[in-house]
């Protein structure tokens, strides 16, 4: 009945999960009866401990089945869906609910395309950040302005993002695709490129976190070794500094690949929503939490299916990527 | 060479050739004086070792005369280091920094890189254009002159942290030497390091000595004993007193040296 | 230069290339100049669209604002009942997320090294992955397909879903810090366990708490994706958790996508309260959690 286990502090190595917190409390148990207390008191302890362990036990309980429970029910609603059309929601190139046609090809190319875009764009940025912050100024007032602008920039709203770049970047963008109306590109302003621009500032602010994380972690006698053979601060940065954190940056945007693969709002602003798969960059597109978002609410059974099946794929994409990023954080950090 | 306090020192090794000069060199940390005024002289083919408690000053000595002390944002350095009577300090440190050498307390090969890029690591920070036969040459040549091409010739290309941790102060030395410095220094190399593998190091040392001047910072009072030509005994940021091994040993002029020397503090 | 270096004598390859090692380094200096300044441009370039968002909002969103939004809702041309409703919701949803993370962050605290332990860890770091959008979908079809009705609770439960990892993480990493003689006080006085842990821990860890539970809260403010098929959405005041509801993001979202003027202008009034209230809670948080710096 006690599935949560007290444990102390047990001298030297790993403790085992156990009742000592318990068998300690027995000895206190016959000071406390010796002591007195009525028959009602100590109920009471019993009754209050096993309350409470319960209330922790139904807590953790919760949240550990409640990814299984998640998943279960995705696939679940999806089933008609994919008993509809097996597994063609990851080939068919066409999604016309319409018609009975679910190919979320254009979607998952959108996903991706839109998220490496975003990476790619936010690369030199979160990597001139961190080193910034991990190498150049890892104090003082220039650090706490950069550090603070990130902690800023990582809390303003999704939606605001997204409603900035419809304000804001969208007319940029559709400025430059006049200037390629000869290549047959309508200028719509909502496009890949726009919501990879908006992707990538709202991605910059936790890749660079993660990357100084790791900078910071590079050991001074490393640095110093680098230094005292003539090196200068970029050949520092490039033959120590950088190598030495090569797996972690790298998992770092691992990590931020997968938040950007997840988000929703900013980009189903700007995108466009279209369900074709996008002929470059400048066309516009759809993403799979974007479609999720704006089909959602008026889809038929069939296509609610076919929708939370695509959300299931998102779903199982990120949750790889989350494992893949800690993975590879954690592996390093054995070594 | 007027420096009165030297001409002592100068008389009684008169064959051998002043390197590296320091005058009156005060370091500062935030306005607290760390080395307060130290005048030394450091010559070639000798070992110099600076010995004194923990917090004395010794390491900031050494670590200025690599400027490294240029990496701590509020540290501030007056007086003078000269080698081959130029002001090192009034100079571009990457340069300088070739021609001294260091070697770190905890070994610290580069991690990432093997054997032979750890040896040749100056040459790529600096970007010194190498051709195959010349990498290979300077690699054998350090590796030999830190006593360690007989262990890894044949692993070269393996990684240089798989090495046991006296390989691996070795590697830094060979790492060191690869640039021809003309001056060692040496920040208790050995304090990381069991008894057997401490001694390879110090031969080690005695060996490199016939072609360069050696500076080494040490706790261990008999290593001190054992490798060097002259001893600096600090103590709170001053130099106590700098003279022979033998005498500062034997018959220390200040109070202080004999004290620490025979374990009363430190 | 004159050769003063040639003492090493010996003939060694080194030596040979000696001029080389000591060649002029103007250029690698001028490489270095080069990127710490590229370095400092890019950070600063960062700060541009920080700036750019900050003052459009606050300069849109200021010109638009009046006293009208505050008291009408919807109907009326305010938007009061979102207001309302983020508050509802928000309230309810940490109803839901605080005992519950608190508790698993006690039991990831007590049980730092077992391997249950770790599996929920692992299993929290997925929580918080999950794209709020499969939370929206997930609360759709436990909350609102069986009780065939939208509802602001189960916009709640949606966004309770997202406080949970970051609850649970900053209650663990403060209540690991407790010291073990707190507890051991606790029960060699008699306490019971549960008490100790009520009375003692968790009082203890409160601050680290606080952080979890306001950083969370103003994390779930500006949500949108997760309330779309859940709460939906209400044109009217409403403080019943079981019927449809609005929030401030989906208004946001609502009105900056339509075509109509005086719709826009309300999006960005409704975008510059939600920036000033998610900001604000960040800042306070920031302060509470330097002023809280608790060390045993």
């Amino acid at each position: 009945m006690n599935n949560y286990s007290n444990k102390e502090k047990v001298k030297g190595g790993r403790a085992k999960p156990g009742f000592s917190a318990q068998k300690k409390e027995v000895g206190n148990r016959e000071a406390y009866q010796a002591l007195d207390f009525s028959a009602d008191k100590k109920n009471l302890r019993k009754v209050g401990n096993s309350i409470f362990s319960g209330a922790v036990g139904f807590s953790v309980l919760f949240i550990s089945v409640l990814i299984l429970l998640m998943l279960f029910s995705l696939f679940m609603t999806s089933f008609p869906a994919i008993k509809a059309s097996g597994f063609s929601i990851l080939t068919g190139m066409e999604w016309h609910p319409e018609s009975g046609k679910f190919g979320g090809w254009p979607f998952i190319v959108g996903t991706l395309m839109t998220s490496a875009l975003a990476l790619l764009i936010s690369l030199p940025f979160s990597l001139a950040i961190s080193l910034a912050l991990g190498e150049y100024y890892k104090t003082g007032i220039i650090s706490t302005i950069i550090s603070s602008s990130i902690q800023l920039l990582a809390g303003i709203p999704s939606i605001i993002y997204g409603t900035w770049g419809l304000f804001v970047i969208v007319p940029i963008v559709q400025k430059i695709q006049m200037g390629m109306a000869d290549k047959g590109i309508i200028p719509f302003g909502l496009s890949i490129i726009t919501a990879s621009v908006v992707l990538a500032i709202m991605i910059i602010p936790y890749s660079a976190s993660l990357a100084r994380d790791v900078i910071l972690q590079v050991p001074q006698d490393l640095k110093e070794a680098g230094y005292s053979l003539g090196g200068t601060r970029f050949a520092v940065i490039r033959r120590v500094i950088l190598p030495y954190s090569m797996t972690g940056i790298f998992a770092g945007e691992v990590l931020a690949f997968g938040r950007a693969l997840g988000e929703t709002m900013a980009v189903a602003m700007v995108v466009g929503n279209l369900r074709k798969v996008p002929a470059n960059i400048f066309s516009p597109g759809a993403t799979i939490a974007s479609v999720i978002a704006s089909e959602y609410n008026e889809a038929s059974p069939l296509h609610a299916a076919a929708l939370t099946e695509l959300g299931l794929i998102l779903f199982l994409i990120t949750i790889i990527f989350s494992f893949a990023g800690r993975y590879i954080i954690n592996k390093r950090s054995i070594k | 060479m007027e420096n009165q306090l030297l001409n002592d020192t100068e008389n009684k090794t008169a064959d051998s050739r002043a390197v590296v000069k320091i005058e009156n060199l005060k370091v500062f940390y935030d306005n607290v004086e760390a080395v307060k005024g130290v005048n030394m002289v450091f010559e070639d083919k000798k070992v110099h070792s600076i010995i004194g408690p923990s917090g004395c000053g010794k390491s900031t000595v050494l670590r200025s005369l690599n400027l490294l002390h240029s990496l701590t944002p509020n540290a501030r350095i007056e007086g003078s280091i000269k080698l081959d009577d130029e002001n090192i300090l009034d100079q571009d440190p990457m340069t300088i920094r070739r021609r001294i050498g260091m070697v770190f307390q905890r070994p610290n090969p580069f991690p990432h890189m093997s054997i032979a890029d750890n040896v040749l690591a100056g040459y790529k920070m600096n970007n010194i254009q190498l051709s195959k036969t010349e990498s290979y040459d300077i690699v054998e040549y350090a590796l030999k002159k830190a006593a360690l091409w007989k262990e890894v010739k044949g692993k070269l290309n393996k990684r240089g942290t798989f090495l046991s941790g006296g390989q691996q102060q070795r590697l830094c030395i060979a790492r060191a030497i690869a640039m021809g410095p003309e001056v060692l220094l040496l920040d208790e190399p050995t304090s990381a390091l069991d008894p057997i593998t401490t001694v390879n190091i110090e031969e080690l040392i005695m060996e490199l000595r016939e072609s360069m001047s050696i500076v080494i910072v040490t706790h261990n009072m008999q290593q001190a004993a054992r490798i060097s030509d002259k001893v600096a005994f600090m103590y709170l940021g001053e130099l106590i007193e700098y003279d022979t091994a033998d005498v500062i040993f034997s018959n220390p002029t200040d109070k202080r040296t004999d004290e620490y020397i025979n374990g009363v503090f430190g | 230069m004159e050769p003063m270096y040639t003492q090493t004598k010996e003939d060694n390859p080194v030596s040979a290339i000696r001029e080389r090692i000591l060649r002029n380094t103007a250029k690698n200096r001028i490489v270095d100049k080069i990127f710490s300044f590229l370095v400092a441009l890019f950070s600063i370039v960062m700060l541009i669209p920080l700036v750019a968002i900050l003052v459009f909002i606050a300069y849109k969103g200021l010109s638009h604002i009046h006293i009208g939004l505050f008291i009408h809702d919807e109907r009326n041309g305010g938007i009061l009942n979102a207001i309302i409703g983020s508050l509802m919701m928000v309230l309810m949803a940490s109803v839901i997320a605080v005992p519950i993370s608190v508790l698993t962050g006690l039991y990831l605290s007590e049980n730092k090294n077992s391997r249950a332990a770790d599996v929920v860890r692992n299993i929290v770091d997925v929580l918080q992955g999950i794209p709020s959008i499969i939370l929206g979908i997930v609360a759709y079809l436990w909350l609102v397909v069986p009780f065939k009705s939208f509802s602001a609770f189960s916009g709640s439960f949606a966004l309770s879903i997202m406080m949970m990892p970051i609850i649970i993480k900053n209650t663990e990493e403060s209540l690991i810090r407790v010291p073990d003689s707190l507890r051991e006080a606790g029960y060699a006085l008699g306490i019971p366990r549960y008490l100790v842990m009520l009375q003692v821990v968790i009082p203890a860890g409160i601050s680290g708490i606080t952080t979890g539970v306001l950083l969370s809260v103003s994390r779930i403010l500006g949500e949108t994706a997760p309330l779309l098929f859940t709460a939906f959405g209400s044109r009217d005041l409403s403080f019943n958790l079981a019927k449809p509801a609005e929030a401030l993001p989906p208004l946001i979202y609502k009105y900056a996508t339509s075509p109509v003027n005086e719709w826009i202008d309300t999006a960005w009034a409704a975008s510059f309260l939600l920036v000033l209230a998610v900001l604000a809670l960040n800042i306070i948080t920031g302060i509470l959690t330097k002023k809280w710096k608790i060390n045993y």
